[in-house]
């Protein structure tokens, strides 16, 4: 803001100011993950509209940089919960290969003792590596059942109770419809991730903690940087058009030629 | 003291350690943490002296300052809303990208330190000058 004519905030905007920090930051620490991320995403909003409407510029500037800075952490973190390799996905196939390997050892049994084990724990006594694979996601040993030449293996899910939905899901291969051809006819397709069971996850209710702090520092120096502006002007009008249009050509060369060609995906 | 574009010394700075790297990344020596997060960390102090350059060349940047807040903050809203969130959205980069949550606080982290830093270079140059 060159162009703006300097003025410092008065006592009542840094009384204000500081109440609105000690809040979001209060926020973090004291509300449950669900609730916390609808909090916070709704104590920033509010204090961003509140500066447009009093035509604070500064405040606003600051406010909606903090809101945008959160918004976007909250939105990255859903996408990738529900599309890529992070606790959704990485659940799903850890679960289905503990399943997998634990077939594989079953057979092994069944072959050498033309019958299945009869409990987990006797299965574990004859091959002690099961301890091992016989995993689910959540750290409990699979659940075995058998009744004469049948069993059931699987997980109740991340809840361990029986039922629900999403990572909460029961994944059990039942042996009598066993299908030895096509790669997994017999687990379930786990749905997307409902907002709740993103949140409650701990890496995702971790997420706060770094969104929050760095939003309000860029808000921070956003609004410091602001603080002359006493209107919009057609300068800074045109300064925010032409740095979009050089950043919207600078993200379609990244998205062309730097992601085609990175490794990690970052 | 004005702004030095792409002699700026933290640009510079950014342009070594993306190139060190890139090359560690080839024979794989990098750190797991570098090939994830050094680009994002490094990004805005890489971008906006390159940016603003081409402003001024084209006749949109009307001084020699330091990069301001609005140069600052478009991109980085920009870049971390379409890297993190549009474009793993999408079937054609979803299998490319990674929206990490992660990744936003890198962007802002390396916004607010470049931002600092050249406070400190620049701003202090002028006040000391006038």
């Amino acid at each position: 803001m060159t162009d703006a004519v300097p003025k410092t905030s008065s006592r009542w905007q840094r009384v204000a100011y500081a109440f609105y920090i000690i809040v979001a930051v209060v926020l973090v620490f004291i509300i449950p993950s669900t609730a916390k991320i609808v909090a916070i995403t709704g104590w920033l909003l509010v204090w961003a509209i509140f500066n447009t409407w009093k035509r604070d510029w500064a405040g606003c500037f600051g406010g909606w940089t903090s809101f945008s800075i959160f918004l976007i952490t909250v939105l990255a973190s859903w996408v990738n919960s529900a599309t890529m390799s992070q606790s959704h996905v990485q659940d799903s196939y850890q679960i289905r290969y503990a399943i997998k390997d634990s077939l594989r050892s079953l057979d092994e049994f069944h072959k050498e003792h033309e019958r299945y084990p009869d409990s987990l724990k006797s299965w574990q006594k004859e091959f002690p590596q099961v301890r091992d694979f016989a995993v689910d996601p959540w750290g409990r040993s699979l659940l075995y059942t058998v009744d004469h030449d049948s069993f059931h293996i699987g997980s109740l899910g991340r809840d361990g109770v029986s039922g629900g939905v999403g990572l909460d899901t029961d994944w059990f291969y039942d042996s009598t419809t066993r299908f030895d051809d096509g790669p997994w006819p017999f687990a379930p397709d786990m749905p997307l991730p409902l907002w709740q069971f993103m949140f409650n996850t701990p890496s995702s209710s971790s997420i706060p903690l770094g969104a929050v702090p760095l939003g309000l520092i860029a808000g921070y120096a956003v609004r410091k940087e602001s603080q002359g502006v006493t209107k919009i002007t057609r300068s800074i009008i045109f300064k925010t058009g032409t740095v979009t249009l050089i950043a919207a050509v600078v993200s379609t060369y990244l998205a062309i030629f730097h992601i085609a060609l990175s490794q990690t995906g970052h | 003291m004005p702004f030095r574009y792409l002699r700026d010394p933290v640009f510079l700075t950014c342009l070594a350690a993306y190139f060190l790297n890139w090359t560690l990344e080839e024979f794989s020596l990098s750190p797991v943490l570098a090939q994830c997060y050094l680009n994002d960390l490094i990004c805005i102090p890489f971008w906006i002296p390159i940016m603003v350059c081409v402003a001024k060349k084209l006749g949109w940047r009307s001084h020699d300052c330091r990069p301001d807040i609005i140069e600052i903050v478009i991109p980085l809203i920009m870049f971390a809303a379409v890297f993190e969130v549009i474009l793993p959205s999408t079937a054609m980069f979803r299998n490319r990208t990674i929206a990490d949550p992660y990744d936003v606080q890198c962007y802002v982290l390396g916004a607010v330190v470049a931002n600092w830093l050249w406070r400190r270079m620049y701003d202090t140059h002028t006040a000391s000058a006038s």
